[in-house]
């Protein structure tokens, strides 16, 4: 069997990944995920804190001073909608960060009341609809969300403005994939978890700092104030990237089970990138480079630009179907990444901000 | 214990069995998942159980002592048929019957009887242009990714032709029930019902037919061969009144879905008998059940091939409502489900008096 096949992930860093798809976690409400890492890092850590804005930061010290900080950060939230209106019993909705409206209907949802309420968004009757309707045309607007409860109780329950996650359980193909929602970016979360398993026990020479970060999909404000409060020597930033499914154009686009993609760019600090990429090299993890001509579009973006300054690399996991219920991603990047990160750790030393320049 | 009415009616093990026949996969022309799960729940409970050339299944009780009542029940549901399999083990899709599409991009699957799951997935809205991502994709764009990384190990499990559904768990909230293909696994489930506990009186063919949604072919065959005197056809129809985007009243809802069981006086395809529209809203009405009358329109059901078959044989359809029909996920009242099988029952035991009212073949 190929090494996408027989992944050996840490059993607790599956059961994290199964309950992170399970929990909704939506922009701006991140708590229960939050609480989920916690309960899944602090073992692994020397001290766990949650900043204003709601970022989850591990801290793993080193023994030895001084020395540099390296920061190891992925956003925890994931795209949903919001109730904007009720209509008879139905729900009609915005988005909450962008998700895909061609494949909302038919999907699983819940409703984020006090008790939350299950649901599936539906698409109108095509009847009732206008004439573009029937020929193709999608719009949020065309939806509705169907709780199968009499119109009295949806006003007794839910009001406008509570989020409305998409809902459904992590499954897994053969070969080492996997697929559900939220892929972007908890098989990220996975991954650091993994990175912290691996590095347990060890004597480390630099400060870890292991962060999960809010509103990525909507303020970017976990990102940036994240970098402002803790100004790390390095932060490593861990995403989701498009997966390559046949059709797409190649050059945008990574396989699965193939390795991380590690972005170049001028987001992105370039000796940081090459020192990265011959780690993986030198541990065996396959990589690929993507290119990002201006921004990356991730928390990478606001953590370099905040404070004074910080190099960022941004390490990507591919994903097919980016925000959708129906993302799939490979164990086997999950491995490759805490691989990478793990050996990054074990090879940089506490002067690495000397050795880093920008030409 | 009924689900709704405690002296008679519908039991827990007839949702039971309707819920485990939602989760079948049985696409017109592979409906033998369907057939099998009826086949032993009528075993040694009725006089004769045959399949025919089509796959169609007919039950029939009370052999003799009466009238000879068809009442039909359409196993097939809609869904989509393997056309290709690319270089990647991805599969290539159409349509099989009238299957809402809208809802396939992004949506579980199950393949073939035995469910392998897969997923349709899409180009991401980041790397697609405006047009692209303001419009539903065509089924002939849309690929079911099985997860497998070699296309051998697809080829060894799908072949051309296997069909499949969306992957759709049934649920209950309440007096509500989520699934998909209630219809017809609704019908399927009363015409069971009947056969079990069969009102005397009358000869009872239940037909379980097959490619209802692509031409009612079963049904044709099944009144050819069984040449009723009567026939009733239990189907689902569409409860369409759900608020329109401008809040206007839907001009075309066929049924509402608080409205209680519909008869049909005429569809796209029948006209019914009406001797029978008035024995059922007549039974109704003395057992203090709620009908509706289905919008007369398009749509058509079993009733369609079997009211012009033979010498002709006076045909009514009666349907329950249900929401978001040929859909990932459709929905229907309990209460309304047991009230068709409530009415059906208590209008097969009239029969026999109103029997010398029907015109003789």
């Amino acid at each position: 069997m190929s090494s996408e096949q027989q992944p050996h992930l840490h059993p607790k860093t599956i059961e994290l990944l199964d309950d992170l798809i399970r929990l909704p976690g939506l922009s701006g409400s991140e708590g229960p995920v939050r609480q989920r890492l916690e309960r899944a890092w602090a073992p692994l850590v020397d001290q766990v804190e949650v900043t204003r804005l709601g970022n989850l930061v591990a801290h793993r010290r080193s023994e030895t001073s001084p020395t540099a900080t390296l920061l190891l950060t992925a956003h925890m939230d994931a795209v949903g909608l919001i109730v904007s209106d009720i209509v008879d019993g139905f729900l009609r909705l915005e988005s909450l960060g962008r998700l895909d409206p061609r494949t909302l209907a038919g999907q699983k949802v819940t409703v984020l009341t006090d008790e939350p309420l299950p649901g599936y968004v539906v698409a109108r009757p095509k009847a009732l609809l206008p004439e573009e309707a029937r020929s193709g045309e999608v719009e949020l607007e065309h939806l509705l969300v169907d709780l199968a409860l009499r119109p009295e109780e949806v006003e007794a329950r839910v009001q406008i403005g509570d989020t409305v996650s998409l809902s459904g359980e992590l499954q897994q193909f053969a070969d080492g994939r996997i697929f559900g929602r939220a892929l972007d970016n908890r098989i990220s979360l996975a991954a650091l978890t993994e990175t912290l398993l691996e590095l347990e026990g060890e004597e480390l020479k630099l400060d870890l700092i292991v962060a999960a970060t809010v509103q990525e999909e909507t303020s970017r404000g976990g990102g940036l104030t994240l970098g402002h409060q803790y100004q790390p020597d390095l932060a490593f930033i861990v995403d989701t990237t498009f997966g390559r499914a046949p059709g797409m154009p190649e050059h945008e686009t990574f396989p699965l089970g193939e390795g991380l993609a590690v972005g170049r760019g001028p987001s992105l600090h370039p000796r940081v990138g090459e020192w990265v990429q011959q780690v993986a090299d030198s541990s065996g993890v396959a990589w690929h480079a993507e290119v990002l001509p201006r921004s990356s579009g991730t928390d990478a973006d606001w953590i370099q630009l905040s404070g004074r300054g910080v190099m960022c690399s941004l390490i990507s996991i591919p994903i097919l179907n980016t925000h959708t219920g129906v993302e799939v991603g490979s164990l086997s990047d999950i491995k490759a990444c805490a691989d990478l990160l793990a050996a990054f750790v074990r090879a940089a030393t506490p002067n690495l901000v000397e050795e880093l320049t920008w030409d | 214990m009924g689900l709704i009415r405690a002296d008679v009616g519908l039991r827990q093990d007839d949702l039971e069995r309707l819920q485990t026949l939602t989760e079948l996969v049985a696409v017109s022309g592979h409906e033998g998942p369907v057939a099998e799960v009826v086949r032993r729940a009528l075993e040694g409970a009725v006089d004769s159980l045959r399949v025919d050339a089509l796959g169609n299944l007919i039950a029939r009780t009370g052999t003799g002592k009466g009238p000879r009542v068809m009442v039909a029940a359409h196993m097939d549901e809609v869904g989509f048929i393997v056309t290709h399999i690319d270089d990647s083990g991805g599969l290539r899709i159409e349509k099989v019957g009238g299957l809402d599409t809208r809802y396939l991009p992004g949506a579980p699957v199950w393949v073939g009887p035995q469910r392998i799951p897969g997923v349709i997935g899409i180009k991401p809205i980041h790397l697609s242009s405006e047009e692209e991502r303001s419009r539903y994709p065509r089924i002939q764009s849309m690929r079911i990714d099985l997860g497998y990384v070699n296309r051998e190990d697809v080829e060894s499990r799908v072949e051309l032709g296997d069909t499949g559904t969306f992957a759709t768990r049934s649920a209950r909230v309440g007096d509500r029930l989520w699934g998909k293909a209630l219809d017809n696994r609704v019908g399927v489930a009363t015409l069971v019902r009947l056969l079990l506990d069969p009102p005397s009186g009358i000869e009872l063919i239940g037909a379980f037919t097959v490619q209802e949604e692509i031409g009612l072919r079963g049904a044709r065959v099944a009144a050819q061969a069984e040449a009723p005197d009567l026939a009733f056809v239990l189907d689902c129809t569409r409860a369409d009144d759900m608020p329109g985007l401008d809040g206007a009243e839907p001009p075309r809802f066929n049924a509402r879905f608080d409205g209680g069981p519909a008869v049909y006086v005429a569809d796209g395809r029948t006209v019914s008998h009406p001797r029978l529209v008035r024995l059922l809203e007549e039974t109704a009405s003395e057992i203090d059940l709620p009908t509706q009358r289905r919008r007369p329109g398009a749509g058509g059901t079993d009733a369609g091939a079997i009211h012009i078959s033979g010498r002709g044989v006076p045909t009514v359809s009666l349907s329950v409502p249900v929401r978001h029909m040929h859909g990932a996920v459709s929905q229907v009242r309990l209460e309304a489900w047991e009230q068709s099988y409530l009415l059906i029952e208590a209008a097969l035991r009239r029969l026999p008096e109103a029997g010398d009212e029907f015109p003789q073949p």
